[in-house]
C-alpha cells in the first residue's frame, strides 16, 4: 500500500466537507490542490506539500506528511475569511486520541505547526489566504 | 554531633580546564552539520523543484552568514530566464530564532531566490502546488538529528 496519501486527503475533505458549519460557510466549496476555475469564493484549499516516512520496525512505518490547509476569498481583507479558518482548525483538532481509522490507515494526529496569512495579487485583484501548515501523522493498520 | 556519625570531606582540584576547547568542539561540529543540512536541502530542493526554463532550481541558494552563493545562483537563473523576478539574499540574523539570540545559536538560510518560486511551493486558488522546499526539509530532518546527537562526540 503506497497511496497512503490519498486516504488522508479523504479524510480531510470528509472532515471539512461534512462538518456543517464549515460547509455551510463555504457554500461545500472544499477542495483539494486548486479549485476549478472560475469558482466562487470563499473557499477551502488543502495541499501535501510534503513528508516523510520513519520506519518503525522492519514491517512497519510512520508518515509524517505536512499539509497547507486554509481559507481563501477575495478581496483584500482577512475578515471574511477568520471564522472559516478558526473553524478549520477546531475540526482537525477534533481528532480522538486513539486516532481515526480510514480505510487502511491509522491517523493518529494532526496538529498545526505554523500559521499562515498570505495576500495575492492577480491582474490587480488581491486575493486573501488564512490557515496553517499542519502536521498529520499516520501509519498503516497492515504490516507494509 | 551524634557518636555514630562521621564527616567525609571532599576535596576538588581543578588541574586542567577543558571546557572551553569542548564548547569550541561543540560549535565547530554544530556547525558542520548545520551546514552539511543545508547543503542536503539545496541539492534535493534543486532536484525536486518544477522545471520550464531551469531558472528556479538553480536559484536555490545557501547563506550561512559568512559564505553565501547567492551571487553565483542568481547569475546562472537569470542566464536561464532574462525575465525571472530576483528577491534580496535573506540573512541569517533575519530569520526568527527561538533558541536565545544571535551569539546563542548557528542558523543557515536555504532560499529561493527566484520570487516565482512561493507560488510554485504553496500553490495558488487555481493552481496546485509543486513543492519542492518543504519536501527536502522533511527528507533532511532525520539526518539533521542525527547530525546534531553527535555533535558532542568526541
Amino acid at each position: 500500500m503506497s497511496a497512503d496519501l490519498s486516504r488522508v486527503d479523504q479524510w480531510l475533505m470528509n472532515m471539512m466537507h461534512g462538518d456543517l458549519a464549515l460547509s455551510t460557510a463555504v457554500s461545500g466549496r472544499v477542495y483539494g490542490d486548486m479549485a476549478p476555475q472560475g469558482s466562487t469564493m470563499p473557499l477551502v484549499l488543502f495541499s501535501y506539500l510534503g513528508g516523510a516516512d520513519k520506519v518503525v520496525t522492519f514491517r512497519t512505518r510512520v508518515t509524517n506528511a505536512i499539509y497547507l490547509i486554509r481559507a481563501v476569498s477575495g478581496g483584500s481583507s482577512y475578515n471574511a475569511i477568520e471564522a472559516i479558518a478558526d473553524r478549520i482548525d477546531e475540526v482537525l483538532s477534533a481528532l480522538p486520541d486513539q486516532g481515526t481509522i480510514v480505510r487502511d490507515i491509522r491517523i493518529s494526529s494532526c496538529i498545526r505547526e505554523q500559521p499562515h496569512q498570505r495576500k495575492d495579487m492577480e491582474n490587480g485583484v488581491p486575493t486573501v489566504y488564512l490557515g496553517g501548515f499542519y502536521r498529520i501523522k499516520y501509519q498503516p493498520l497492515a504490516v507494509v | 554531633m551524634p557518636a555514630n556519625s562521621a564527616t567525609i570531606t571532599t576535596r576538588l582540584v581543578v588541574r586542567r580546564n577543558n571546557v572551553p576547547q569542548l564548547i569550541k568542539f561543540i560549535q565547530e561540529q554544530t556547525r558542520t552539520a548545520v551546514d552539511e543540512t543545508a547543503f542536503d536541502i539545496q541539492t534535493d530542493a534543486a532536484q525536486m523543484a518544477p522545471r520550464d526554463t531551469g531558472s528556479l532550481a538553480a536559484s536555490i541558494y545557501i547563506n550561512n552568514g559568512d559564505e553565501s552563493d547567492y551571487t553565483q545562483r542568481v547569475a546562472v537563473a537569470e542566464s536561464l530566464n532574462r525575465d525571472v523576478v530576483i528577491l534580496e539574499r535573506i540573512d541569517p540574523e533575519f530569520v526568527i530564532s527561538l533558541s536565545g539570540g544571535p551569539d546563542a545559536s548557528y542558523g543557515s538560510v536555504v532560499g529561493v531566490a527566484a520570487a516565482h518560486g512561493i507560488f510554485q511551493e504553496l500553490g495558488t486558488r487555481f493552481q496546485p502546488p509543486q513543492p519542492f522546499m518543504i519536501g527536502a526539509a522533511e527528507v533532511a530532518r532525520d539526518d539533521f538529528e542525527a547530525r546534531m546527537s553527535r555533535v558532542a562526540s568526541i
